[in-house]
């Protein structure tokens, strides 16, 4: 089955072009429409709203740091994606509400359809994410696979991030229920290099201790030791991208936690990190994480539907952290290029560059992960 | 604290589901949605969504065993791998994982949190239980507090709440100057029901009028039964002038008469029954609860004195030697409470003008009538007042 009726990719769309992309889109006769922005794209959003009501489908907007399409990264444009049918969807609002109200909204919303796999968009700075994550899961049970992808703005700038007919929302996930179930490949390439440490004190995704010494000091003192030298603090938030810190699972898989900030000898993350959670200090090399999504495509390759071979029309949709290219630089070309070797020939690739990706694991559980490659397709 | 519990170890142990059993009835420290899995046990699963009936076979066959703490791993036939750890008296808990199981050493460690963990769920049933016992004590004593202030027949707020609301409005009157208006409804040969057709008719005839006046258009009317068969209504403060409320008064009281006049529908027969009532109006100075609800039976009475199904104003001047005694006995105790009796001393000269004592002279500086003499009230009652001797020392 094919997720999509047509795909439809502008790389220079402004305000202007918006209507003229959806029509393109709505030739192929789709169900529905995701809008996918890039955050520099020259779009009023306060507009998409009426624009949206007026389609003859639902439209569901959503602005990303970046946008993919085979080898090539940018950041302004737009991908659209009509899906072949009308797809079960539900804005939640407030996401840092009680947990119990979550749930509440999730289940209402997965009751109504029996969903082999669920796409999630949601603001990627919000506090909730986590226990976001947990509810969903929740109320979808492992068999779902799921994969969505933090929303927001290159420049992590707060703000609304998910457009609807009925407005735009800051603070707020889309779910959207599919038909038919996924296949993921996902890796990150990062191997601990220091730890484990135990985090003693944590409110959310702010660490306030480590080991019981105050986090950023710590963490600063772990790095310098790993370089060698003293880290000036002008030069800290581009020596820390490279060393986030990692929650061990049990499959010797780590669960990568971006360090974002510190304030107040605290630091915030990309994601929760609890209480008495035993930490590791990661690293890799710009091979390791070439490698690493070149692994993400090859185990999506093993569980693709076989159609995928015979060119037609099947996309592989990629999520990778806008982290990644803030450590590849130039050479994030070549991560592109290493998934694209090792999807199915002629298959085509289509993606967007995330704060924080959402899939789910092996063991059915939806996790919210950072600085990872996720890439997926129908599964076979 | 359970789904945190659970939660926690689908995250750190990279679950695939997670489920508690426990005995029905302690379902309260789960918070969440429970399946019946049993006569006596219920699960509650993390995803809340999912179930799995290999899971439930074996916990049944654990439950009936109570083994100690023990993780047990089982294969189910879809090849899901369930690690069970009985915990003896409380439930059991299973954990899911597909493909790789939960290694020795990490079954090892977690064995002791799974004590502390029963520990937990003890402590909260215990709490639970404890929390019950109160609220079901609480439930007692507020039932009994109904019972002391309402009636048992109707549900109606009985004579001691109506009493006390009556006290607050009088307080209320006095505070905005406003003025109040009681009705005194008395159900007209109530007794000939009661004797002739028993008293089940009886208290059926009154249930059915009290549930026609609750329902009719007295929200805002505090309404009571005061007595067998007489009900009390207290009319909102009224701020207009004298004129105005009276006629307010009446409107609302033929309204009430109509109300209960309407036919009662019992299983057998059909009867109808009127009401005489009597109005009383007040504005809060000199007068209490007690003599309002006197002065209300009085006009109720002189009502009765006119035929059935009347209306009468209260009017002091009509009242017999003993409704007149009532009325002054509650206005001396309102009185008394309100400091409205006062001392005189009368110096007592000799033939050489020396005083050689005082006479004590007792007089009740009545809020409407004035400087009220002993005479009219020192023969009708029993009074204890001056025997004060504080107040009688010169």
């Amino acid at each position: 089955m094919k997720f999509f009726s047509s795909v439809c990719v502008d790389k220079n769309c402004v305000q202007s072009g918006i209507q003229e992309v959806l029509d393109r889109l709505l030739e192929s006769d789709p169900g529905c429409i995701l809008l996918l922005i890039g955050s520099q794209a020259q779009i009023d959003l306060d507009q998409l709203p009426a624009i949206f009501s007026k389609q003859p489908v639902p439209v569901y907007g959503g602005i990303v740091p970046g946008l993919i399409q085979e080898q090539e990264h940018f950041y302004g444009g737009v991908i659209a994606l009509g899906f072949n049918r009308e797809l079960r969807a539900s804005v939640i609002e407030d996401i840092t509400r009680p947990e119990n109200e979550i749930c509440a909204a999730l289940k209402q919303w997965s009751k109504e359809t029996i969903a082999a796999g669920a796409v999630v968009m949601l603001d990627g700075q919000s506090r909730g994410i986590d226990d976001f994550v947990a509810c969903l899961y929740d109320s979808l049970g492992p068999n779902p696979s799921v994969m969505g992808a933090g929303l927001g703005n290159l420049d992590l700038s707060p703000g609304p991030c998910l457009i609807t007919a009925s407005g735009i929302h800051e603070n707020a996930a889309l779910v959207l229920s599919l038909p038919a179930p996924m296949a993921f490949g996902l890796h990150h390439g990062f191997n601990n290099v220091a730890g484990p440490f135990l985090v003693t004190e944590s409110d959310g995704n702010v660490i306030h201790s480590i080991n019981y010494q105050s986090a950023f000091s710590f963490y600063k003192e772990v790095l310098e030791q790993q370089l060698g030298h003293a880290i000036e603090l002008n030069d800290f938030a581009d020596v820390a991208k490279n060393y986030p810190f990692g929650m061990l699972q049990l499959d010797n898989e780590f669960l990568v936690r971006d360090p974002l900030q510190w304030q107040d000898d605290s630091i915030t993350c990309a994601g929760c990190i609890p209480e008495n959670t035993t930490v590791y200090i990661l690293h890799s090399t710009a091979d390791g994480l070439i490698n690493a999504a070149a692994e993400a495509a090859k185990d999506l390759n093993a569980d693709l539907l076989p159609a995928y071979g015979d060119h037609q029309g099947y996309f592989s949709f990629l999520i990778d952290c806008i982290s990644r290219i803030g450590f590849l630089g130039e050479r994030y070309g070549d991560e592109l290029q290493a998934i694209t070797d090792n999807l199915p020939d002629g298959t085509p690739l289509i993606g967007i560059l995330t704060l924080g990706e959402i899939a789910s694991s092996r063991q059915g559980s939806i996790h919210f992960l950072n600085k990872t490659t996720v890439v997926g397709g129908v599964k076979r | 604290m359970v789904r945190q519990f659970m939660k926690t170890c689908i995250r750190r142990l990279s679950l695939r589901r997670i489920h508690l059993y426990m005995e029905s009835g302690n379902g309260q420290i789960c918070a969440g949605e429970e399946y019946a899995v049993s006569d006596n046990h219920f699960r509650f699963s993390m995803p809340s969504s999912s179930t799995n009936q290999s899971s439930d076979e074996i916990a049944v066959s654990y439950l009936n065993y109570k083994r100690p703490i023990k993780a047990t791993l089982v294969e189910d036939s879809n090849g899901v791998l369930l690690h069970a750890f009985p915990m003896a008296g409380v439930g059991l808990i299973i954990m899911e994982r597909l493909n790789i199981p939960l290694q020795t050493d990490l079954l090892e460690a977690l064995t002791p949190i799974i004590k502390r963990f029963k520990s937990s769920c003890e402590a909260a049933i215990q709490h639970e239980h404890l929390t019950q016992e109160i609220n079901r004590r609480q439930k007692a004593e507020q039932h009994i507090e109904h019972l002391a202030y309402h009636d048992d027949l109707t549900g109606l707020p009985n004579r001691r709440s109506f009493t006390l609301k009556l006290d607050q409005m009088i307080q209320q009157a006095k505070e905005t100057g406003w003025q109040g208006v009681l009705l005194y409804v008395d159900l007209d040969n109530f007794r000939d029901i009661n004797e002739s057709l028993g008293y089940a008719v009886g208290d059926a005839v009154l249930r059915s009028i009290a549930l026609r006046l609750e329902n009719a258009h007295y929200k805002n009317l505090s309404l009571s039964r005061t007595a067998g068969d007489s009900f009390g209504i207290l009319l909102p403060l009224f701020s207009g002038s004298e004129q105005e409320l009276k006629k307010h008064a009446l409107e609302i009281a033929k309204s009430v008469q109509a109300t209960i006049d309407e036919p009662t529908d019992l299983e057998n027969l059909t009867l109808s029954v009127s009401a005489s009532i009597g109005i009383v109006t007040f504005s809060g100075k000199g007068v209490d609860g007690g003599m309002l609800l006197a002065q209300g039976s009085v006009a109720m009475y002189q009502a009765k004195l006119l035929g059935r199904s009347t209306l009468h104003f209260f009017d002091p001047n009509m009242a017999n030697a003993t409704e007149k005694r009532l009325i002054l006995d509650a206005e001396m105790r309102a009185a008394l409470r309100e400091d409205e009796f006062e001392l005189y001393l009368q110096p007592q000269i000799n033939s050489d003008n020396k005083i050689t004592g005082a006479e004590t002279l007792i007089r009740w500086n009545h809020p409407e009538k004035g400087i009220v003499g002993p005479n009219d009230f020192i023969p009708m009652t029993l009074f204890q007042w001056p025997r004060s001797p504080a107040l009688l020392s010169p």
